[in-house]
């Protein structure tokens, strides 16, 4: 990117500020899922604006060169490089959704049976609760941000 | 959880309302009127930003937490397509 | 609860959904071991096939079995209900998949199949099967979707001008009739207060102790047949088919024309003749030529137009086409209207005044659009892998361009010529017993008196003439005459040619032993009429209303 049409110390600042609190309320939405509004879908949806305000103001080599400390691969090229990886979330978290429903197969139960549990005492959190249909959401999460973001790696490289 | 509210908050609650939803429709004739492109989008981000308030006041009425989170990511969406919309208005190129 | 709730669970019912399921999450996971990745998904479509083989004969023996997905009851989870209907439905589809897989394996370049190919297969199949076994109409708009997202990069697979328009053309039409579904769901949630199918026929059944009104679900289950209409590809909604199947590689036009438009007759069987079925109207709807209260007898009026139309606009099409895919395009178009005849028949004669024959006759009317469905499925998949087969060779389908391919590839040659004669109907293939049975029940409404009967019969020979027409010239143009560069210059591939062979043979089959096929259909068609017997083995439980 030249540097005429770097964006303004206002907007890099505004985003260095707004993408951790993007990234935090996503994941707020990711852990009350289960039992309140929100889950995988729009947490995955809210961290990919996140990337999408990183690549809007910093440009799309960004996240490659300057956080993962690496050559960018070549824009066009699918087979590797950032793009790659994204894929290779969407498949894990795939297989991470499809990997708790058969679990409760394994456990006798039907397909995508869910559980929970509420483990207590926790000094100062007081009572947790873990409910097996998070893994679900976990996958959910991980599918939509992979997905996500390689057609906005992609769509923005052209 | 409405009756703990004082009476006055809930009057100005929906004032607030009647105001944001206002302001909302003059900003929708601005949208169509136009007549130049960031008109328009000056009025869609008017309207983006009134739907938030709208969600947050809606929140204070019924005492329903969830419509917070609603205008929180409404609020998130929006500023990102402000600048997506300022950039692609300024540089006529959303991502480089 | 839930020690007996793992007992009395069939995890069967699942099985085939989860081998594609997880056969689609394998291969995208092996994306880089090309032959590790074909493995997978040649074993993941075996599996499939043993889960549905497993699961029709536990039905056909056992009777309806269902499944609630994570353990909630029905009406308020996710109920999956496996009976004839859907199990005739799912051995058709693997029937034909299996063929066309292996078909795709050897077809499709090594590049196209690394970037997504099996995945996408795999995930269609699994949006086909969640279909046939849902018992849950917002998971029937949800399983279309799952079907549908793959046949869109299907249908754009070579990246062209002529397939991105032809993809957009598709994709656009499937969204609008995918959110006039969720439109009419939405208001038939709003309405009978329920989304199982189970709970909705029982409601329907008897409006007055749910407190519901019957008459806009009337309505909405009209919207939603012009969308089935669309995924089906019938008349007035048939003209995405011919540039989408074109567009497609040949093996995914053979799985778009033979099992996914399946999808679309399913639904319209299992929406109409079970759910919708027990709904009557107060008073009839007053229009002319709309006679009887029940909204069978609405209905059947409109699928007879729109299938008398299909077999004209298809007929006409493929005789005037000039390359292989286009006639059989054309002629899907035309044979879908012969699956859904009989149903249209036997909709009108639904009301009371016929009497007990009317059951048998609707029966009839069933196994009949079963049947035909059956043949097209096979015999449509083997006509497309043989065009696939032709233009591997000869690098064309363009009827101009071929001829002479009896003496060059004498077996594929004649695996069309066995497709072509199923589809005409010859006896003793799988097609002569679906047009018998077709011709059948229009000649015993005919009988019973039924209005439209005679029309039907006219409207079906000409259909059937049609048939023969366009395929004798694509015989007579492609097949036969001097053997032309194209064909001269090209070479066959075994594997391809092993099997569109070996589904040649399956259609052969199907014909000579008829008997088990056709009690088959039978007990699907009784399963797909008893609106009782569903809502027993569903047995949603009851929710007081008010």
């Amino acid at each position: 990117m030249s540097l005429d049409r770097q964006p303004t110390v206002i907007a890099r600042t505004v985003t260095r500020l707004v993408v951790p609190l993007i990234l935090v309320t996503a994941l707020a939405l990711l852990f009350q899922g289960h039992n309140l509004p929100g889950g995988g879908f729009i947490a995955g949806v809210l961290t990919v604006t996140a990337f999408a305000l990183v690549y809007v103001i910093f440009g799309l080599d960004y996240l490659e060169a300057e956080l993962l400390d690496r050559n960018p691969g070549t824009r066009y090229e699918t087979e590797s490089g950032i793009i790659r990886e994204y894929g290779t979330v969407f498949a894990v978290g795939l297989a991470v959704a499809v990997g708790s429903g058969i679990a409760a197969i394994a456990l006798g139960y039907p397909f995508l049976t869910q559980a929970v549990a509420f483990v207590e005492p926790l000094p100062i959190y007081h009572e947790l609760e873990v409910a097996s249909a998070l893994v679900f959401d976990l996958g959910v999460y991980a599918v939509v941000v992979g997905a996500l973001l390689t057609i906005l790696a992609e769509v923005g490289s052209e | 959880m409405a009756s703990e509210v004082p009476a006055f908050l809930e009057t100005a609650v929906l004032g607030g309302l009647v105001l944001a939803s206002v302001v909302t429709l003059l900003a929708g004739y601005r949208v169509i009127r136009g007549p130049t492109v960031p008109d328009r989008v000056v009025g869609l981000e008017t309207i983006g930003t009134n739907v938030v308030a709208i969600a947050a006041l809606f929140a204070l009425q019924t005492g329903e937490g969830l419509f917070v989170t609603v205008s929180l990511v409404l609020a998130i969406i929006g500023f990102i397509s402000t600048i997506a919309v300022a950039r692609f208005i300024t540089e006529g190129d959303i991502i480089e | 609860m839930s020690a007996d709730l793992a007992v009395s669970t069939t995890h069967v019912v699942v099985a085939p959904m989860l081998a594609a399921l997880v056969t689609a999450v394998l291969t995208l996971g092996t994306r880089r071991y090309d032959r590790l990745q074909r493995v997978l998904s040649l074993l993941g479509i075996g599996a499939y096939g043993v889960g549905v083989i497993v699961l029709t004969t536990r039905v056909l023996s056992g009777g309806t079995l269902t499944y609630q997905l994570s353990a909630w009851p029905a009406p308020f989870g996710i109920t999956l209900v496996a009976d004839a209907l859907a199990v005739f439905m799912l051995a058709l589809a693997a029937l034909t998949t299996v063929a066309i897989l292996i078909f795709s394996v050897a077809y499709v370049d090594e590049e196209g199949q690394r970037v997504s190919y099996h995945p996408l297969f795999h995930f269609m199949l699994l949006g086909v099967s969640g279909s046939f076994l849902t018992g849950d109409i917002f998971n029937l708009f949800v399983w279309f979707e799952v079907m549908l997202m793959p046949s869109y990069v299907f249908v754009v697979f070579y990246s062209g001008p002529r397939q991105t328009a032809a993809a957009l053309q598709y994709t656009v039409l499937n969204l609008v009739g995918s959110a006039l579904m969720l439109v009419a769901i939405g208001g038939i949630y709003a309405t009978t207060g329920t989304l199982n199918m189970a709970d909705i026929t029982r409601r329907l059944a008897d409006p007055a102790a749910f407190g519901i009104d019957p008459a806009p679900v009337l309505g909405l289950s009209a919207i939603l047949l012009l969308v089935f209409a669309l995924k089906a590809g019938i008349v007035p909604f048939q003209f995405w088919v011919p540039p989408a199947y074109r567009a497609a590689p040949a093996p995914i036009s053979a799985f778009l024309a033979g099992v996914t438009k399946k999808v679309g007759v399913y639904a319209i069987v299992r929406l109409y003749f079970t759910v919708f079925a027990a709904g009557v109207v107060d008073g009839g709807l007053g229009l002319p030529g709309l006679s009887g209260e029940s909204f069978l007898a609405f209905f059947g009026p409109v699928l007879f137009l729109m299938a008398l139309a299909s077999m004209l606009v298809g007929g006409v099409g493929a005789v005037s086409r000039d390359n292989l895919d286009d006639v059989f395009a054309y002629s899907s178009i035309g044979q879908v209207g012969f699956i859904v005849l009989p149903l249209a028949v036997v909709a009108t004669i639904g009301d009371h005044s016929f009497g007990a024959a009317a059951t048998d006759l609707q029966v009839l009317g069933v196994i009949a659009a079963l049947v035909y469905s059956l043949n097209h499925a096979v015999a449509k998949s083997l006509l497309f892998m043989v065009s696939g087969t032709v233009f591997d060779a000869a690098d064309t389908i363009e009827l101009d361009r071929l001829g002479g391919l009896t003496t060059r590839y004498p077996v594929l040659s004649g695996s069309f010529f066995v497709g072509s004669l199923a589809l005409v109907g010859i006896p003793p293939l799988s097609g002569f017993f679906g047009k018998l049975l077709v011709f059948d029940t229009g000649g015993q409404a005919l009988a019973a008196g039924a209005p439209g009967a005679g029309l039907a019969l006219a409207g079906a020979l000409v259909g059937a003439i049609f048939t023969i027409a366009y395929l004798s010239r694509a015989w007579t143009k492609g097949f036969w005459g001097d053997v032309t560069p194209a064909v001269e210059r090209g070479e066959q591939s075994t594997v391809l040619v092993g099997v569109v062979a070996a589904l040649a043979l399956v259609v052969v089959a199907i014909g000579v032993g008829f008997d088990p096929v056709y009690s088959f259909a039978e007990a699907a068609a009784e399963a797909a009429l008893d609106s009782e017997g569903y809502v027993d083995a569903v047995d949603p439980e009851v929710v007081a209303h008010e």
